[in-house]
């Protein structure tokens, strides 16, 4: 169902399914493969009866042939608890006029919890902005992704709050929309302590377009994170910013994947359905 | 006004108005713009070159603009046009004891004498003079006799290049007889300097070949060798009126000299060379050169005890003199001190001492001549002797060569237009205004240092002001 200015989104998304890279653990019944062996219809193997088993498991034609008692066991198949992590620091309202990147964080999450959600799967939202960070949790109640549309239009990018922590304590699929300025070295270390007890994370980095071609006008760069770093770009200044900056974006994906996270570059200014097919891919 | 070389302070107003441009580029704070990634940016100094729309530091800008301003006028040469005619004149006036009528030149020079004109006068030397100077200008020396083109011409564009400073035209009238030594080697160079045709006018001057002059021996003995010598000479005589003294000078003849015009007294010794070695001596006087090589006597000088020139010690068998200073090292006979009185050398020994000088007295000259000649033998009688005899009886200054006829310094008029006056003017290159504009560039750009030393706005002040483009620096 359309949810406010994101129905075409939603619409453009509807269908996607968004399937777990491994076996996910126990759980709720859902449409992901889990770890667990139930009493799914389609058989996988036979396991001889122990006491406690119910008996309604027990294979009578083949107790009738034997007289051994075995139990009948099938794939099991759970939910996958999705958090997204979206950065509402300073940085991510930029540029100042249309903050395209604060913008393009949240109809991605929106997006990607429509499409966790249309699996079964619960969804919740972390909100990271700079004084209250605002927590949704995991639900798979109908109408969590509305809650979420809610909670991120009403938020405003602002300050420099950390990611890192909301990591530990997110649900096995953590997906992290930031911008990668704030406490980089801490996420990367939630991120792959996350993904060592058997999660999944997913980094979207969201660049702007601003960020790639800055102005070619001389201006005096303020970082709205720290407006006291100020530095003048100037024409003769480019080339090295952009190698810089090229650089930093290279080695961040280069770190997030040797630790297993799942890193996609989003640029502000890209079809936002045609970066969660690439996402959940 | 105008200037010499107005390109100059063309470069002047241009260096002027690159003054001005560098004022529009200014050193300012870039505008400050949110940028998430701003930690990338290279630091840097946290200014910037722009481009104003108003030139800023107004006192500096002035004290610059203006200090270019004068540089480029001092070496522009600017010059204040003198008031006069548009086409102005050079008089050179031939100024020579040669000429007939002194009083008619006058006159005829008189009309040239105005306002914004100049006036040189030449004989072997040109020198330009005052124009009020014209009537006082007192008679011509005797000893000058001839005139010479090549210092004219020089002095007469140093005139023109002067008086052509706001002048369209500037014509150059020469008062002369061009004769024959008043043209050298570099008369052809020097007219060619003149951007323009020059007038020729000619004054009546005398023909110093003509007639021979009319001389007067005084005090020769029966067998003077000189005797026969004279008759060898032209007989035509009504030149010049020449006393011959071969003894010791009267005082008559002293005031002979002073009150007859063009008179000329030679005091030349009867003394004889009979023992000494040859020895050589040339004339070089007037227009021709006379060699003489025989065995002659370097006479001591007497008389004009008053204006004798340094002393020169040389060896010679003649009789011996009072004044005897210091022996020969290579003669054994008594050394004399031989000293030429001052005057123009007329002659010289072969080892470059004066042997024949001659200076004005009077209206007249004096010329005398330490040679003694032998008293046996035909010296006297051959030509080189007559003509050596001839440049001693020549008129004072030596004699002045034939003039030449009008076809021969046809080349001098070359007819054409009047000299251009700023193309002369500008041949001048100096100007009393170019130092005095230097020196008042000097000082406006030692007053720019001193306003450019301000104190600078610090950089908290800067700080405070951040929310637009400021100026730093200029």
């Amino acid at each position: 169902m359309p949810v406010g200015p994101y129905g075409a989104l939603l619409d453009a998304v509807r269908g996607v399914r968004w399937p777990a890279r491994r076996a996910v653990p126990q759980g709720a019944p859902g449409a992901h493969q889990a770890r667990s062996r139930g009493a799914a219809p389609e058989f996988a193997e036979y396991r001889p009866y122990r006491q406690g088993d119910d008996p309604k498991r027990l294979d009578w034609k083949l107790l009738a042939r034997s007289d051994r008692a075995f139990i009948r066991l099938a794939p099991d198949h759970a939910t996958l608890s999705t958090t997204f992590i979206v950065d509402a620091s300073a940085s991510m309202a930029f540029p100042a006029a249309e903050a395209n990147k604060w913008t393009l964080a949240k109809r991605l999450a929106v997006a990607l919890a429509a499409v966790a959600h249309s699996g079964s799967d619960p969804v919740g939202v972390v909100i990271a902005a700079g004084f209250v960070s605002q927590r949704l949790e995991p639900r798979t109640r109908h109408g969590v992704v509305g809650e979420i549309t809610r909670a991120l239009d009403a938020t405003k990018p602002s300050g420099a709050p950390s990611l890192a922590p909301h990591v530990s304590t997110s649900a096995p699929r953590c997906v992290v929309i930031t911008d990668c300025l704030g406490d980089l070295a801490e996420l990367r270390q939630a991120l792959a302590r996350h993904v060592v007890r058997g999660g999944e994370a997913y980094l979207l980095h969201v660049v702007s377009r601003l960020e790639l071609e800055p102005t070619r006008d001389a201006v005096l760069a303020t970082d709205p994170r720290d407006p006291s770093l100020r530095r003048p770009l100037l024409a003769s200044s480019h080339e090295a910013y952009r190698e810089r900056f090229d650089a930093f974006r290279a080695e961040v994906a280069r770190m997030m994947r040797a630790d297993g996270v799942q890193v996609f570059e989003v640029l502000d200014d890209a079809p936002v359905d045609v970066l969660v097919r690439r996402t959940v891919r | 006004m105008s200037f010499l070389a107005p390109w100059m302070m063309l470069l002047g107003i241009a260096a002027a108005l690159a003054v001005f441009a560098l004022h529009l580029l200014t050193t300012r704070r870039p505008p400050a713009q949110m940028l998430p990634t701003a930690r990338f940016v290279p630091e840097s100094e946290m200014v910037a070159v722009a481009r104003a729309s108003t030139p800023t530091d107004i006192p500096l800008l002035i004290l610059r603009a203006l200090a270019m301003l004068l540089i480029g006028a001092a070496f522009a040469h600017p010059v204040l046009n003198a008031p006069g005619p548009q086409v102005r004149t050079v008089v050179a006036l031939e100024w020579t004891n040669a000429l007939t009528d002194v009083a008619s030149v006058r006159a005829a020079v008189r009309p040239f004498i105005g306002r914004g004109n100049a006036l040189v006068v030449f004989d072997t030397a040109a020198r330009e003079i005052p124009l009020e100077a014209f009537d006082t200008l007192s008679a011509p020396s005797p000893m000058l006799r001839r005139a010479a083109l090549s210092p004219m011409f020089v002095v007469a564009r140093d005139a023109g290049a002067r008086i052509a400073r706001g002048a369209d035209s500037v014509r150059l009238v020469v008062f002369t007889q061009v004769s024959g030594d008043g043209v050298d080697a570099a008369t052809a160079a020097w007219r060619a300097a003149w951007p323009g045709r020059v007038e020729i006018i000619s004054v009546g001057v005398q023909a110093d070949t003509i007639l021979s002059p009319r001389v007067e021996i005084i005090g020769a003995l029966p067998d003077d060798p000189i005797l026969p010598a004279m008759t060898l000479l032209d007989a035509a005589r009504g030149g010049h009126a020449v006393r011959l003294v071969r003894g010791a000078p009267r005082a008559v003849d002293a005031s002979w000299v002073r009150e007859v015009p063009g008179a000329v007294l030679v005091l030349w010794p009867a003394v004889f060379a009979d023992t000494v070695a040859s020895d050589g001596v040339v004339a070089f006087g007037g227009n021709a050169i006379a060699p003489l090589v025989a065995p002659l006597a370097r006479v001591p000088e007497r008389g004009n005890a008053p204006e004798r020139a340094p002393a020169t010690s040389v060896s010679s068998s003649s009789s011996p003199s009072p004044s005897s200073s210091s022996p020969s090292p290579s003669s054994s006979s008594p050394s004399l001190s031989f000293s030429a009185p001052l005057g123009r050398a007329v002659a010289r020994w072969r080892d470059g001492t004066p042997a024949v000088t001659e200076r004005v007295i009077g209206l007249g000259c004096s010329r005398t001549v330490g040679i003694g000649l032998p008293s046996a033998g035909d010296l006297v009688l051959r030509p080189p002797f007559v003509h050596f005899l001839a440049a001693m009886l020549a008129p004072c200054g030596g004699a002045r060569a034939p003039s030449l006829p009008d076809s021969s310094v046809a080349w001098l008029r070359a007819a054409g237009p009047l000299a251009s006056g700023p193309k002369l003017a500008a041949t001048e290159a100096s100007s009393p205004m170019a130092k005095w504009l230097l020196l008042i560039a000097l000082g406006l750009l030692l007053v720019e240092q001193l306003v450019r030393r301000r104190p600078a706005r610090t950089d908290s002040t800067i700080n405070a002001e951040s929310n637009g483009p400021l100026e730093v620096t200029s």
